[in-house]
């Protein structure tokens, strides 16, 4: 019985391992590639039966290409064509060379062979064959149909693109004729894994859906869905294959991305110059092959790339992770890195920037195409371009403009769409030859007519709904529904010579690449008029003509940064230079990265801000003339980008800002705020953060123009809108009735003296008046009180501070951030307002400590900033803003430092600029004049007396075009000189900061440094070194009075040191003893660096003189 | 009466006819075993037979009592040491050449991929299998007697099934395995340095060099394919020496005709108790008589061939069959290894994630003393155990505390290893197994 039941057991067992191994002996005796190889013998047989010719002889087996390494390493095997059997035999290619009469292969206008259909083509000719048979013998024809696909695992291949052969490229005439297959084989070009032998292996995860995708749960949704109309690319490597997919390999690269193993070997014309501009002429062959990839560098530049990320010998940018090497990740992993940043790095600051397909194809080629050096370069050689690259050579991009170009509102505007400004940020002032039909009927037509038609315009296409950017859905649908009336009223050739015509010649493609919502509205029909291109065409210019128009209206460029309509109105020059130089100075955790532009580009830039935000302005207050002032309107248009729709905070460009845009249906917040609070902020903006001050207009302006973007009234009444939706809106507090309001300095004298227990100061324990506790200085700040109220500096003893610092840590840590950066560990959760960033220099010069302490006392409402006055005394309040205040010390400096040299320094060369402006378009003039006198020179058909007078021209104009390059290098080389002592001043700045000297010693350096201030006077194209400019006296005096200073702090430190020496040995006497002497070092090298910085601007200083002396004789 | 006179001499034709049956003879030198006899030649004068005894107990025999796991992790061992020298004949250990010739051998070997499958599947069930196994004999109490010392030798061979395991993880040289050793290293290298010596030597010694190369793989490969084996299979062949030494298989003691048990004088004259002589092939003539005992063995105890061959054979199999079909699911081979692109998460081996996770926590008690305290404390059960009772039993109830005390320690590695496994993502932060798992590259 016990036997038995072994015996069966033994008996099943045995035979499951029997059948195991047959099931393994069957996967080795059926390989996948016999299957192709199989079909190829018979297709051969049956083409056999209408040539007559003997089927070639072919031996089933694996065919593989190896390339034994030079240095005996493995080789490299290419197995592709155990399945591909027929890559290079002409009957299984649909098209062949054409041949002419005289049976030479006819070219086209290019030099390309011409292709024509093959008649030998063996699939179409089973096709034929398949159709006679039909009838008469279904089975035979059912044989023969089975002959064009395969079944594989649940696949089905198409044999015919598994047995084809290799389109001919350009001006090949036979396949592999330029690259032989014995020498590249397959991968080389087509990456893959040449050694797999089934299609899994071989070609890797290639098309979606195929595979198990790796990553599960929430993946968001970037760009709208079409399956019908979306191109192929929508399909591929948007996903990682999980381990379902064992033996993970290199995919082949499928359509426009082999493109980027052409650039491994050849070169693109664009790559030579380097330059930004992709004309549309292609130069070469490899040019016409790789046309996305240029278009995905051009995509590079355009779309900001370059900005954050780094290519070895392209650009510079050191924000994002460097893409010199991109070309070995995976496809998946680039396209989901540019769709979805945040899915590697949650931490990642990359926005998203809906890249449609047809972007993301090209900007993938031209990243896969990124491997360090080229094959055909050799290791040394591009060490060296890299090296000259990273000493400093200059990209086009990076050079200075032309003086001319400053002013030139054209080259500008192309620089904002083309150079990577447009990527983020929205700017209307475009024009586009497409308009509406009544402007091109009546010119003098009445201002109502134009508006009615923009208003019917904005009603189709509002620019958001739901806080997102219009969907491509809808506006294909709202097309369908107002076709007539689109078509009437929005029509071409309004006007001529336009701004984005001009940009989208010179630079196809970049224009739409802002808007996929326009791109998949303009490919939505391509199915359905897949046979009548003539309307497919009617089509996709009616959707373009819609995007001008949508442009001219809305503004050019995406809403990911908050929009420049008016920045030049609201923000100063110098606010816009150090935004450009350093976007987080002014607004802090700005994602904008530092663009590589050289300072008279920044000009240009903000020269056309200043000047498209006036027009803006005009615009606009054109339509509030018209209108009335409609607040609801101005909401709409000032402010939803940042507080959304629907005041929630949460517009297209909040999610990139900090601090986050305040949610103004939070009655909490409002009530809490008052009125007279809300009118400050919108009129004078909140400093250090992104919202504007709309009712300002800075001083520094080229043109003074005193019409601030809202005039008060207008604030006025967006507020009273503002607060009307709040329910009780009638009982709105005034200020007096909030008790925070009015906390005022007396109270905190009164509660100090409460508080007699707890001193302040050891030296003044027991203040009774307000003046013994603050400084009090008449207010400068906006918010309208009299007087401003600082603690007095005396006050900052260590011991407050440390206090100070130990309460901020155990609580307030908590939200702030132990650095105080507003990142503290609750910071994330929360909604409405996150904690405030108190290192935020200009928000915090903003306020006042009275302000501060009122704050902590009371709390702000609307977040989650709850009342300390309970849970704190008046002491500990002092102690946390001292503390607070004296984070930020160095941070301050800084800032006043960089402010005081932007007023010395970049003014003047701002002055030198315009100088340069002023001669330059002479010399330009004389250059275009030698240029066309030289062309007629080299003409032979002048006669001789002609020539001889031309000739003496020609000279004349040389030597004057000499001596104004004298003139414009003199006043270079002055420039340079200027940006030299400029840098001599920060770095002895930064130095003193990181000394950490006292005030004292750091106002009188500032007060060193201004006297170089208003050095040179510009007077009718005159420059000249100002009469009351700082004399040497005075600038020996204020020198000799840093290094008394220097020499007094050195002397004091020595008397601690010897007071030090005295005490009983111990580890703090040791402590204080090193800290002593390192400061005495620190002091004396200072003083020596002081002395040593101060000649080398001195001799700068000569030289500018001198220079200034030349340029004088110049003009002579 | 006719005596035996000797063989008598035979003819050529006699010769010739007995010729073919001599020569089989002359190899198996024992009739087919189908009468006692036979059946106990065949397992003393069969040399991979004879490490069996004669006859076994039935309670060896009960598949519910030893549940074969002991059988089953020898046949994978058997199993690994047939594929592996399989593939020992297309591997070459260098850095340039080992992934490429996996990449290779993989479509155009005959039975490459079934070989690695299998070898790959046996090793991961091996170690699952040396786990359950020494459950098993905790759980029936069958360290205790004077089989201490072979728990002891059964902890060190399931260390050298992991260590087994370990060195051939890095051979394929891809990122899983080249990431998991950088991992599976850096734990070594939390063992505290010697004085003076500028890089861990613990985790030097290892790798032989300061980071996973070319002189780590040849290293490994040694280990992995001769020093390990040889050891681990010697010390297999003690285990079972000692396991006929000790009389066979645990078991609760004999109701009926208990163990015989002997007096024995040792020289410090102290008398103490030993097992009796259990041998059964001792006594093989025939005894004329009426004695009870005639005719029959030690109570309960059967011919190990066919009962134990048989079942051992079953045991076999059962891997084979659980082998093979494994072997369907492909060993995973990703790109080539890179070490300039670490994987995130890197992950060691499954059995390793669970110090991986303890070094989470801290890299000094999760990677070096816990463990070492695990492995020591494993090997001190025996000592420490004191409770005479429960041998041959599952879960006794006299060892409810121990019982209680080693379950909780395997359900605790347990836990970290799944945890390690399925629920710990990128930077090795908390995931869920159903949300996203790896950060790509």
């Amino acid at each position: 019985m016990h036997g038995d039941r072994y015996q069966i057991a033994l008996i099943i067992l045995g035979i499951t391992v029997a059948s195991l191994l047959g099931f393994f002996l069957y996967q080795e005796m059926f390989p996948e590639y016999r299957i192709y190889q199989n079909d190829y013998i018979d297709l051969e047989k049956f083409r056999s039966t209408y040539t007559g010719e003997a089927p070639p002889a072919f031996a089933p087996g694996i065919k593989q290409i190896v390339f034994e390494r030079e240095d005996k390493g493995p080789a490299s095997v290419d197995r592709c064509i155990s399945c591909h059997v027929a890559v290079q035999i002409p009957h299984f290619s649909p098209m062949k060379i054409a041949y002419g009469p005289a049976n030479e292969i006819s070219l086209d206008a290019e030099g390309f062979p011409i292709l024509e259909p093959n008649e030998n083509y063996i699939f179409a000719r089973l096709d034929r064959q398949i159709g006679e048979i039909k009838k008469d013998h279904p089975e035979e024809a059912e044989a023969l149909a089975k002959l064009k696909t395969a079944k594989v695992n649940d696949q089905v291949y198409d044999i015919t693109k598994v047995l084809a052969m290799h389109p001919l490229m350009g001006k090949e005439t036979y396949p592999f004729e330029f690259h032989p297959l014995e020498e590249f084989g397959c991968t080389s070009c087509h990456s893959g894994n040449g050694k797999g032998l089934t299609t899994e292996k071989a070609h890797g995860p290639v098309f979606d859906g195929q595979y198990g995708i790796e990553h599960r749960g929430y993946v968001p949704e970037f760009i709208e869905k079409d399956e019908r109309n979306d191109p192929s690319f929508a399909h591929v490597f948007n996903h990682k294959p999980d381990d379902s997919l064992l033996f993970q390999t290199t995919p082949i690269l499928v359509g426009n991305l082999i493109q980027s193993s052409c650039i491994q070997c050849h070169s693109h014309h664009l790559d030579n110059v380097n330059s930004l501009k992709n004309s549309s002429s292609a130069s070469s062959d490899v040019d016409l092959f790789t046309k996305n990839y240029s278009q995905g560098e051009q995509l590079y530049f355009s779309q900001s790339c370059y900005a954050c990320h780094k290519i070895a010998g392209l650009s510079r940018g050191g924000v994002g992770p460097e893409l010199t090497k991109a070309g070995f990740n995976y496809p998946w992993y680039l396209k989901e890195s540019i769709v979805w940043p945040q899915a590697d790095l949650p931490t990642s600051t990359m926005p998203n920037f809906r890249l449609d397909h047809v972007e993301l194809e090209d900007l993938m080629t031209f990243l896969l195409a990124q491997k360090g050096a080229k094959k055909t370069e050799s290791e040394i050689g591009y060490k060296l371009s890299v090296q000259n690259w990273e000493a400093g050579r200059k990209s086009p991009f990076e050079m200075a403009i032309l003086p001319y170009q400053i002013d030139d509102l054209r080259y500008s505007m192309t620089i904002f769409a083309t150079e990577g400004c447009a990527s983020c940020h929205r700017l209307t002032g475009f024009i586009s030859n497409t308009g509406y039909s009544i402007e091109k009927s009546n010119p003098q037509r009445p201002f109502d007519d134009l508006y009615r038609e923009k208003q019917w315009f904005r009603r189709l296409f509002p620019e958001q709904s739901f806080n997102e950017e219009l969907f491509g859905s809808r506006i294909v649908k709202t097309i369908e529904a107002n076709l007539t009336d689109i078509d009437k009223r929005i029509v071409n050739d309004v006007r001529k010579n336009s701004l984005l015509e001009e940009i989208e010649a010179a630079y196809p493609h970049v224009i739409d690449s802002f808007y996929s919502n326009f791109r998949y509205a303009s490919r939505a029909k391509n199915e359905e008029y897949r046979n009548d291109p003539k309307k497919l065409k009617e089509w996709q210019d009616r959707v373009h003509r819609i995007l001008l128009v949508y442009i001219q209206e809305y503004g050019l460029g995406r809403l990911i940064g908050p929009r420049l309509n008016w920045s030049g109105i609201y923000r100063s020059d110098e606010w816009l230079m150090e935004h450009f130089r350093k976007p987080s100075g002014h607004t802090p955790r700005s994602i904008m990265p530092v663009f590589p532009f050289d300072t008279s580009k920044f000009l240009a830039l903000t020269h056309m801000l200043d000047v498209l935000g006036k027009r803006n302005r005009d615009n606009l207050n054109a339509v509030w003339e018209h209108l009335g002032f409609e607040p609801e309107l101005a909401y709409q248009t000032y402010c939803s980008q940042c507080h959304g729709n629907y005041l929630q905070g949460n517009g297209p460009v909040s999610k990139w800002i900090y601090p986050i845009p305040k949610n103004l249906t939070s009655g909490e917040f409002l009530r809490n705020l008052t009125k007279k609070n809300a009118i400050l902020s919108i009129t004078h903006g909140v400093k250090g953060t992104s919202m504007p001050p709309f009712g300002e207009t800075p001083a520094d302006k080229e043109t003074r123009d005193t019409s601030a973007v809202l005039s008060q009234e207008n604030i006025g009444k967006l507020v009273d809108w503002l607060y009307q939706s709040l329910s009780g809106a009638r009982v709105i507090k005034e200020e007096e009735d909030v008790p925070k309001w009015s906390y005022s300095p007396k109270d905190v004298v009164a509660e100090l003296d409460l508080e007699k227990a707890l001193w302040l100061s050891k030296s003044n324990p027991f203040p009774q008046s307000v003046e013994e506790v603050f400084d009090i200085v008449p207010n400068r700040l906006p918010n309208g009180d009299k007087n401003a109220y600082y603690i007095k500096r005396q006050y900052y003893t260590p011991e407050n501070l440390t206090r100070g610092e130990q309460f901020f840590v155990l609580n307030c840590a908590y939200c702030h951030g132990t650095d105080a950066d507003g990142l503290g560990i609750r910071a994330g959760g929360m909604v409405d307002a996150k904690p405030r960033m108190l290192t935020n220099i200009d928000w915090l010069n903003t306020y006042d400590d009275l302000f501060l302490l009122r704050s902590i006392k009371y709390g702000v409402k609307g977040t989650a900033m709850t009342p300390w006055g309970d849970l704190t005394n008046a002491t500990q309040r002092l102690q946390l803003v001292m503390y607070i205040r004296h984070l930020s010390f160095n941070k301050e400096r800084r800032t006043s430092l960089f402010e005081l040299l932007y007023q010395i320094f970049d003014e003047a060369i701002e002055k030198i600029e315009k100088l340069r402006m002023i001669t330059y378009p002479s010399l330009a003039a004389l250059q275009r004049e030698e240029d066309s006198i030289q062309q007629k020179l080299s003409n032979h058909a002048l006669q001789d007396d002609e020539a001889l007078t031309m000739f003496q021209k020609s000279l004349h104009i040389s030597r004057e075009i000499k001596t104004l390059q004298e003139y414009d290098q003199t006043l270079l080389d002055l420039k340079k000189s200027l940006g030299r002592e400029q840098t001599v001043y920060s770095d002895l700045g930064n130095s003193f900061i990181a000394a950490d000297v006292d005030d004292e010693l750091w106002k009188s350096y500032l007060a060193f440094v201004k006297l170089n201030e208003n050095r040179f006077q510009l007077e009718n194209k005159n420059l000249s070194i100002n009469k009351n400019y700082g004399t040497s006296q005075q600038r020996l005096t204020a020198l000799d009075q840093l290094k008394t200073l220097l020499e007094a702090q050195i002397a004091r430190d020595k008397d601690l040191l010897v007071q030090a020496k005295g005490k009983l040995p111990s580890n703090a006497r040791d402590d204080a003893i090193d800290r002593l002497h390192s400061n005495m070092s620190v002091y004396e090298k200072l003083k020596t660096q002081l002395i040593t910085e101060e000649a080398k601007a001195e001799i700068l200083r000569k030289q500018q003189l001198s220079l200034l002396q030349k340029e004088k004789y110049g003009t002579n | 009466m006719s005596t035996f006179q000797g063989k008598p001499r035979e003819s050529w034709g006699q010769y010739l006819i007995n010729l073919p049956s001599m020569f089989i003879r002359s190899i198996f030198r024992h009739n087919y075993p189908n009468n006692d006899v036979d059946r106990s030649e065949i397992v003393f004068k069969n040399f991979f037979l004879h490490f069996h005894p004669v006859k076994c107990h039935k309670n060896s025999l009960d598949p519910f009592y030893t549940l074969g796991l002991g059988t089953i992790a020898t046949s994978l061992f058997l199993l690994l040491t047939f594929t592996g020298i399989v593939l020992m004949f297309y591997y070459i250990p260098t850095e340039d050449r080992a992934y490429e010739i996996m990449k290779d051998w993989q479509d155009t070997t005959p039975f490459a991929m079934m070989y690695r499958n299998m070898h790959r599947w046996s090793a991961h069930m091996m170690v699952l299998f040396v786990f359950l196994h020494m459950s098993r004999v905790f759980y029936t109490g069958s360290y205790k007697g004077m089989r201490k010392f072979n728990w002891v030798i059964g902890v060190t061979l399931m260390v050298l099934t992991l260590i087994l395991s370990f060195t051939g993880y890095l051979l394929p040289w891809d990122q899983l395995a080249f990431w998991a050793i950088t991992v599976g290293t850096n734990i070594a290298g939390y063992v505290p340095n010697l004085p003076g010596f500028e890089y861990n030597v613990n985790r030097v010694m290892l790798l032989a060099s300061t980071s996973v190369g070319q002189d780590a793989l040849i290293r490994f490969y040694v280990l992995h394919v001769a020093f390990l084996p040889i050891v681990t299979g010697t010390l297999i062949g003690v285990h079972f020496w000692r396991v006929r030494k000790d009389g066979g298989l645990s078991r609760p003691p004999d109701k009926i005709c208990p163990d015989p048990v002997r007096v024995i004088q040792r020289s410090d004259t102290k008398e103490s108790f030993a097992p009796g002589v259990k041998r059964t092939y001792g006594l093989m003539e025939l005894v004329r008589g009426t004695c009870p005992t005639v005719d029959k063995g030690p109570y309960n105890y059967v011919f190990t061939w066919p009962h134990l061959l048989r079942a051992e054979l079953v045991a076999f199999l059962l891997t084979t069959v659980l082998i093979l079909g494994l072997s369907l699911i492909d060993a995973p081979l990703e790109e080539a290894a890179n070490p300039t692109k670490p994987t995130n998460p890197s992950k060691a081996p499954w059995y390793f994630l669970g110090l991986q996770e303890m070094v989470a926590y801290n890299a000094f008690w999760g990677g070096v003393a816990i463990p070492m305290g695990m492995v020591l404390g494993l090997m001190a059960i025996p000592y420490l155990d004191r409770n005479p009772h429960g041998q041959g039993y599952w879960f006794h109830r006299s060892r409810y505390l121990a019982i209680f005390f080693f379950t909780l320690f395997m359900t605790w590695q347990g836990i970290l290893i799944i945890i390690g496994t399925y629920f710990r993502g990128a930077n090795w932060s908390w995931i869920w197994p159903w949300t996203e798992n790896f950060a790509r590259h």
